[in-house]
């Protein structure tokens, strides 16, 4: 009688599929579920990691939605302080599964976030994506003005596109206790005051990860039956956690929650595909190689291995942004991150 | 005071201006260098000398006004270069999908934009219209820039692709000057960190939609061939129009109390 584990292929096992292979060497850690196509009109959202999956497929050809297209001739660095060309529209960073489904609802007219409007100074901004106006708005039916606008362009653009990529990025979350809206960052943070009678710390589990990602495709299917999902889990640590716990358990909680929803995602419906840069990110083999000096943000030359090994799956040859041979030489501290991320201000309340 | 006006066709007008007062400011010594046509764009400015430096001479090249194929700008007091590009196709492009926060609204738009992005964005216009370094900084001659003013509303009734932005702009009227002024206000800082000024289109000659009244268009000529110029030209302007510049010039942006004296009409036609 043969062992099930004999004669499987290399990647099966630790020693040929991780010990042996390059330090930066992604291996087949990936293999596709579907094809992706520069045909597909693909929609990006998620944490900050997934401003990199967007900027990748773009610079690589693929075609990506832009429901709220800055002027072409207004630079990248203005256009992504004012949340343009970061995803597919203006929503910001969605750091959680949640977000992300209860902004579908409510362009979907079922529901309506509470405490929409947070001061910021004497200015207002959006609760829903407060980083998007870093100047704040004059007043809150601006806001809301603003923001009507949005999901008009949101559902237009969501109606039409045939695949969704979403990074899943953290767990923990700040909700309205008597409705339960969740917010992308904690109130205080960038806007808004943080009352805790109003507001309460929630850490999704896994099983509402998931739930909340099922009823999302559900619902994104009901505008196209044929849609299909790419998921990831962002390999970007917490900046802190409200826990209690340590950091770096926290971190691993949160990410092991997220990346055990993505796995059961991805086994559950075949038009969901899981791609690894989570994996291929933390590897053993890169040695922390692919975080800088903070050890939390994600290297250029990170980047360029993951995206590398996405876009060589899909057989379209990598950019010289995803080609990590071809990607600059780069210190400790040459973090990618050249990204808008809520969550890195965080940092600043440390003592 | 020496003063070089420099720029392309639209130099008539300050000319035909000029030619109105120059009798009475004899302490101003005025000289024209204008080009019309595409080989305007082969002038170059080096060691600050102006004009044609190519050895052979592009087969469009024509200098009016002057009697050589470069001019020495640095031994000007001041130079106002006529003709500039500021970037209305971007201006039009942006109101046609925002509806700008604070601005007077027209038509419905597809998009909001905030002021605060707006002002982002017309910075960063102002920043893509900024003239090559060598045009800033200098420390000789003060250089003043006019833009090239609008069409004359007659421009609407154009079938011509080339008007077809204006005509956008013009259809967002109080919009789109209100727009303007606040591009202009981000440009004219811009400049202003490279010692350089703006000279607006003075206030006096805009049409209610933003174009210029088609009076300023009346009388316009082609110095070149010194005759006036066709009925469907429309972006061209008159004596008055350059008078009118003339006196904010020297006003606002030389800083020299200049009297202008009364126009002599006899003069407006007067040969270059």
């Amino acid at each position: 009688m043969t062992s099930p584990y004999e004669g499987l292929d290399p990647r099966a096992y630790w020693r040929s599929g991780v010990a042996d292979r390059d330090p930066l060497d992604p291996g087949d850690l990936y293999q596709r579920g579907f094809a992706i196509t520069r045909k597909m009109r693909i929609a990006t959202a998620g944490s900050c990691f997934a401003q990199h999956i967007g900027r990748t497929l773009k610079q690589a050809g693929f075609s990506i939605v832009d429901a709220e297209p800055a002027p072409e001739w207004v630079t990248d660095d203005v256009a992504h302080s004012f949340g343009y060309r970061l995803f597919s529209g203006r929503y910001g960073n969605i750091y959680t599964a949640r977000q992300m489904l209860q902004l579908v609802q409510e362009i979907r007219g079922d529901v309506t976030p509470a405490l929409p409007v947070w001061p910021m100074g004497d200015r207002f901004v959006d609760a829903q994506r407060p980083g998007v106006e870093p100047h704040g708005l004059p007043d809150a039916d601006a806001v809301l003005a603003h923001r009507a606008t949005h999901l008009a362009a949101l559902e237009q653009a969501f109606r039409n596109i045939d695949l969704f990529v979403f990074t899943f990025g953290l767990t923990e979350s700040w909700v309205h206790r008597d409705t339960g809206t969740v917010y992308p960052t904690a109130p205080g943070t960038i806007a808004g005051t943080f009352d805790p009678e109003i507001f309460a710390f929630k850490n999704f589990t896994m099983n509402e990860v998931r739930q909340d990602f099922v009823a999302l495709r559900r619902l994104l299917m009901e505008w196209n039956p044929k849609l299909k999902f790419l998921i990831t889990v962002s390999p970007v640590p917490l900046t802190a956690t409200a826990s209690g716990k340590h950091v770096e358990v926290a971190t691993t909680y949160s990410k092991s929650v997220l990346r055990a929803a993505c796995g059961m995602l991805a086994d559950q419906f075949q038009n969901v595909d899981y791609f690894p840069s989570y994996e291929l990110i933390t590897s053993q083999t890169a040695r922390g190689a692919y975080y800088s000096g903070n050890l939390r943000s994600v290297t250029h030359t990170g980047v360029a291995a993951a995206m590398g090994l996405f876009l060589r799956a899909h057989g379209i040859a990598p950019t010289n942004a995803a080609h990590p041979k071809r990607a600059r030489a780069e210190t400790a501290d040459d973090a990618a991150d050249d990204l808008v991320c809520e969550d890195a201000l965080l940092e600043a309340f440390a003592k | 005071m020496k003063i070089a006006v420099i720029g392309t066709s639209h130099v008539a007008m300050i000319k035909l201006g000029w030619d109105l007062i120059l009798t009475g400011l004899p302490e101003i010594d005025m000289a024209f260098f204008s080009s019309p046509g595409k080989s305007a764009r082969t002038r170059k400015l080096i060691n600050m000398v102006f004009g044609y430096h190519a050895v052979v001479p592009h087969p469009d090249e024509i200098v009016i006004g002057h009697d050589a194929r470069t001019i020495d700008l640095g031994a000007q007091d001041a130079v106002l270069q006529v003709g500039y590009v500021t970037g209305e196709v971007e201006l039009a492009s942006l109101l046609e999908r925002f509806a700008i926060d604070g601005l007077p609204a027209t038509v419905e738009k597809p998009f909001r934009l905030s002021r605060p992005a707006f002002d982002a964005f017309c910075a960063n216009l102002a920043q893509r219209y900024l003239p090559p370094p060598e045009w800033r900084g200098w420390t000789g001659p003060r250089l003043t820039l006019q833009p090239h003013p609008n069409p004359n509303v007659r421009c609407l009734s154009s079938p011509r692709e080339k008007f077809q932005r204006w005509q956008t702009l013009a259809a967002h009227g109080a919009t789109y000057l209100a727009a303007r002024d606040i591009y202009l206000d981000h440009f004219e800082t811009a400049l202003g960190q490279h010692g350089i000024a703006l000279l607006r289109q003075p206030a006096e000659t805009f049409a209610p939609n933003g174009l210029t009244l088609a009076s300023y268009g009346k009388g316009a000529m082609d110095l070149h061939k010194n005759v006036p110029l066709d009925e469907d030209d429309y972006v061209h302007m008159n004596a008055e129009f350059g008078l009118l510049s003339l006196e904010q010039y020297f006003t606002k942006v030389i800083g020299a109390p200049v009297h202008l004296p009364t126009p002599s009409p006899l003069n407006s036609m007067k040969e270059v």
